[in-house]
């Protein structure tokens, strides 16, 4: 097993549908994020994606009811991010979203969301429900040079 | 002239000359009152050349994105000019990545979106 194989952080996250407690766990993710070695690139991308998905689990799915909690599994190493992130709402269909690039939905607030989670993620994934969303951005970490590789 | 939490407002010529404040533009309530401030400048103090300078902003949502293109589509009905400058690389790849580097003009620095009204 190779040395970023081995240093994997996992947490696992119950937190009730208010942003604030979304951006609290946030910063604790990006925090170890940086601890672990991820570029300022990398971290702006997976940073905006968390916010994303997590504000949609809030708002969207869990209709901002209090009641109603987000579960997150977060898997973090040197190379590799995973958060997973589910709400306790009816879930929706990711393909039935409009284009929010295109001019006729511009102005429309829905879409804007995954679509910038797509792009900045190496994989996004819905589970059939569509109540739960999985992220995962991987990186290629520099070979080790001689007198490290030994 | 209104007091604004969000926004600080100079007027160059007949250029309304915006600087966001905040660092992150994250918070629900902070955007609501964001698109509030900026929305005033148009429909309450009637500027239609207005120019956001996003020095001051690290990070923003898609909600903040979204206040944005509301911004843009009030000044353009008024047959207004919106301008932007001073986007950081990481958020100017947010309006790439969206198609909003289509709509809006957006400039390097402040001087030289100035230069283009």
């Amino acid at each position: 097993m190779t040395e970023p194989e081995r240093r994997l952080w996992t947490k696992d996250y119950c937190i009730p549908s208010k942003t604030e407690a979304g951006h609290a766990l946030m910063d604790g993710i990006l925090q170890q994020l940086e601890e672990y070695g991820w570029e300022q690139k990398d971290v702006f991308a997976i940073h905006l994606s968390i916010e994303e998905a997590i504000v949609n689990a809030i708002r969207h799915g869990n209709q901002s009811n209090n009641r109603l909690a987000v579960q997150v599994h977060v898997e973090i190493s040197p190379a590799r991010f995973l958060i997973s992130i589910a709400d306790e709402g009816e879930g929706f269909n990711p393909d039935a979203i409009p284009d929010p690039t295109l001019e006729d939905f511009l102005d429309r607030p829905c879409g804007r969301g995954v679509k910038l989670m797509r792009s900045f993620m190496t994989t996004v994934s819905f589970n059939k429900r569509g109540n739960q969303v999985t992220l995962v951005k991987t990186r290629v970490l520099p070979s080790p040079g001689p007198s490290e590789a030994k | 002239m209104s007091e604004y939490r969000h926004i600080s407002v100079n007027i160059v010529d007949d250029i309304c000359v915006v600087r966001l404040l905040d660092n992150r533009i994250v918070d629900d309530i902070n955007i609501y009152e964001l698109g509030t401030e900026l929305f005033s400048l148009v429909e309450q103090a009637g500027y239609n050349k207005v120019l956001l300078n996003f020095s001051s902003v690290g990070f923003l949502s898609s909600a903040a994105l979204g206040k944005l293109i509301m911004m843009y589509k009030k000044i353009a009905v008024r047959s207004g000019v919106l301008k932007l400058s001073n986007i950081a690389a990481d958020i100017r790849e947010l309006f790439t990545i969206m198609n909003l580097d289509k709509i809006f003009s957006i400039y390097q620095e402040e001087a030289d979106a100035l230069a283009a009204f």
